[in-house]
């Protein structure tokens, strides 16, 4: 037959047991958001290690880009280009220059005064003085 | 009363079983922790931790206008675990090796390398990397990648590159194969240009592979600056090709051409020969990297005599109008007999305007007796001779004017031609530009900016002016008399530009080979400015050793290619002919030079 004594002695023993049950599974819960969260750590550190790279590689896709730009717009090749696709393009030189010493602006706006105010028609030329 | 659920003892049994788990992980941490930790902590370290470097990427130069001159281009440094290789990837190296450019059997012997002994023959250790090609650009890469070969991988990193090949090299300069800058504005401007490399604590799995969930600390890097040069790639393309025409047509031993803004004293263009191309730069000799302009002196001939010209005027000595008898050939001098030079024509009396004119070599060594020799060599020092012109890049060198109690009896008729006396041609350039800038020398100069990534300016380098050489009224007075140069009657006809007023003086020296004037080795030069009443350019043209027949003489060899390139300039820098006020109209308020002109005296 059991005592009084032992069957104190078993309820304890049982409450321990539930409490030391519980104590594991709020620890172990403890331990998976720890791990959890390691783990989302990780994640997120790879993520940002991917971002980093795919922006080093678009880096240097940009200087890579910018090399070969400037290699197209050296002198020598537009020369050569000139040439090979036959643009003969040619500088400018000063007999093919006119310049202009006059205000254009003040002469183009007395021209456009005068058909407003007068009838008389000014002169085709504008009355403009041009050295070579 | 309530059963319990399990007997004491069997309680006591399970607390026994989980204090001794705990126990037993305790004495075991307690061993790791404690009495092997250093061991351990070490080879974990070793095997885990390291300090990455991270590489800032070198600035670029550009020029005036934004053009690159110098950039990084990323490249791919390929190479081969031996250990990963797989049997089945075998008939893929011919392809790996036709892409690299490099032998099959290279290919072959470089997968192949599992082990390496060391130098003493006692330990054998794994090879777990083989370089196969360094320079791999990333559509290569991207091809060998394609092919699949397990164990082939690169390591990317910046090379430096010149889309200009040989354009304007001598300033530009070059990175060598060790990352170091060597000469030009990429050793003068390293300090902004190569930034500051950064660095960051991680660990890495088994594999090597980055866990970048245990990066430490970190520093990130800075990547360089942008120098902005005053130079123009268009501007230094027309002098380049001008400089090759030289050589197809004269074969010089070498030759130079400046061109620079008087009154900034930036450089526009500075182009030398021999050149070489910036991007194989291993392969061009010592010779050819020589920044001649700087490096290099000779007798500047006649065109020294804007000195003894300049320096009389200034002192009030003589006028334009004043006369010399240039057909005598020795004058009395402090109770001696001194001789003067000879002159290529007979001239009897010439003014001092016909003096620059026709570069009469008597005429300039009167000046040079009026002046005596202590303000002779003032001004001399005053243009900048015998000094350092400031210009910031290495090698430079000051040139040769002796001290007056170094002089023989000859000097003072001899220095007033350009005799005596050894420069740079940045030397006489710049003196040209102080003529152009109304009397004032300034520094020259080849950087504008300093920029950052976003485009903010860090720096910026203003014009400097180094003194104020002759008074504004001399300068202008000055360049006056050298437009009779370049005007019919004068030694430059060939210089002049139609429609606009070009000033310059021709200069022809005789190399001293063998410790004597040579009579078939010369420098030609011309060194001039337009419009002479607003001047926007200066250009130099310097040739050594032009080969053909008869004597190389600046209006020869030189003054051509003054008006050639100045011609282009014209339209490319949209330079307008500007009408010259009379001279003896010239205004200017007072200047500084008052108190130098009295010391002088």
């Amino acid at each position: 037959m059991r005592t009084d004594r032992q069957t104190d002695s078993g309820s304890f023993g049982g409450s321990v047991l539930l409490l030391t049950i519980a104590l594991i599974c709020y620890a172990g819960g403890i331990g998976f958001a720890a791990v959890w969260l390691r783990h989302e750590i990780s994640v997120t550190a790879n993520n940002i290690k991917v971002l980093e790279q795919k922006i080093a590689d678009v880096q240097r896709r940009v200087d890579e880009a910018a090399a070969e730009v400037a290699e197209a717009r050296s002198p020598e090749n537009l020369i050569r280009l000139n040439q090979e696709l036959g643009l003969n393009l040619v500088q400018p030189d000063e007999r093919q220059v006119i310049r202009i010493t006059e205000n254009v602006e003040r002469r183009l706006a007395a021209k456009r005064f005068d058909r407003l105010f007068t009838s008389t028609p000014t002169p085709p030329d504008g009355g403009r003085t041009r050295q070579r | 009363m309530q059963k319990g659920l399990v007997s004491v003892f069997r309680l006591a049994l399970v607390c026994l079983v989980v204090f001794a788990s705990f126990g037993g992980i305790a004495a075991r941490l307690v061993h790791l922790q404690v009495f092997e930790r250093d061991e351990l902590v070490s080879e974990v370290e070793r095997a885990r931790k390291r300090v990455r470097i991270l590489h800032a990427r070198r600035g670029e130069i550009r020029d005036s206008n934004g053009n690159l001159l110098a950039v990084s281009r990323p490249v791919v440094q390929v190479g081969v675990d031996p250990h990963s290789v797989r049997v089945e990837d075998e008939p893929m190296l011919p392809h790996l090796a036709e892409l690299l450019g490099l032998p099959v059997e290279k290919v072959v012997e470089a997968f192949n390398r599992k082990t390496v002994t060391s130098s003493d023959g006692r330990r054998v250790r794994q090879v777990r990397w083989v370089k196969l090609a360094d320079g791999v650009s990333e559509e290569t890469y991207e091809d060998i990648m394609l092919l699949g070969i397990k164990g082939v991988y690169g390591n990317r990193q910046y090379r430096r590159t010149y889309p200009g090949g040989s354009l304007a090299a001598h300033i530009i300069g070059y990175i060598n194969r060790e990352n170091t800058a060597v000469m030009g504005v990429e050793r003068y401007m390293d300090f902004y240009l190569r930034g500051q490399d950064g660095w960051r604590e991680q660990e890495r799995d088994g594999r090597g592979g980055e866990l970048a969930q245990f990066r430490g600390r970190e520093i990130l890097p800075r990547d360089g600056y942008h120098v902005v040069l005053s130079i123009d790639s268009v501007v230094q393309h027309y002098v380049e090709a001008e400089l090759r025409r030289i050589v197809d047509k004269f074969d010089p031993v070498g030759a130079t051409i400046i061109v620079s803004d008087p009154k900034t004293g930036y450089i526009l263009a500075l182009a030398n020969h021999p050149t070489f191309d910036l991007n194989s730069y291993n392969t061009a000799d010592i010779a050819s990297q020589r920044n001649r302009a700087i490096t290099d002196i000779y007798e500047p001939g006649s065109t020294f005599k804007i000195v003894a010209a300049s320096a009389a005027l200034d002192l009030g000595l003589v006028n334009p109008q004043t006369t010399f008898d240039c057909s005598l050939e020795a004058v009395s001098r402090r109770g001696r007999l001194q001789r003067l030079p000879g002159d290529t024509h007979h001239y009897e009396s010439l003014t001092v305007a016909e003096i620059v004119a026709k570069s009469s070599n008597r005429g300039a060594a009167h000046l040079g007796i009026l002046l005596g020799e202590n303000r002779l060599y003032q001004y001399a020092r005053a243009f900048g001779f015998g000094q350092e012109t400031g210009f910031a890049f290495g090698g430079e060198v000051a040139g040769i004017l002796h001290p007056v109690d170094k002089w023989d009896g000859l000097t003072i008729t001899r220095l007033p031609m350009g005799h005596a006396v050894g420069v740079t041609p940045m030397q006489i350039h710049s003196a040209m530009a102080a003529i152009a800038n109304d009397g004032v020398l300034m520094r020259p100069q080849v950087s504008r900016r300093i920029i950052d990534r976003d485009g903010n300016i860090v720096a910026e380098f203003q014009p400097i002016e180094r003194r104020r050489v002759v008074s504004r009224e001399t300068a202008r007075e000055m360049a006056h008399l050298l437009m009779g140069v370049c005007a019919p009657g004068g030694t430059a006809p060939k210089a002049a530009i139609p429609g606009f007023e070009v000033a310059g003086k021709t200069g022809t020296t005789q190399k001293i080979i063998d410790g004597r004037y040579s009579r078939s080795h010369h420098v030609g030069s011309f060194i001039g400015f337009f419009p002479a009443s607003d001047p926007r350019l200066v250009i130099s043209v310097i040739i050594d050793d032009a080969r053909l027949s008869g004597t190389a003489y600046g209006s020869t060899v030189a003054a051509p290619s003054f008006k050639a390139i100045g011609e282009k300039l014209i339209q490319y820098l949209g330079i307008s002919p500007v009408a010259a006020p009379p001279v003896g109209s010239l205004a200017g308020g007072p200047d500084n030079f008052s108190l130098n002109r009295d010391r002088i005296r």
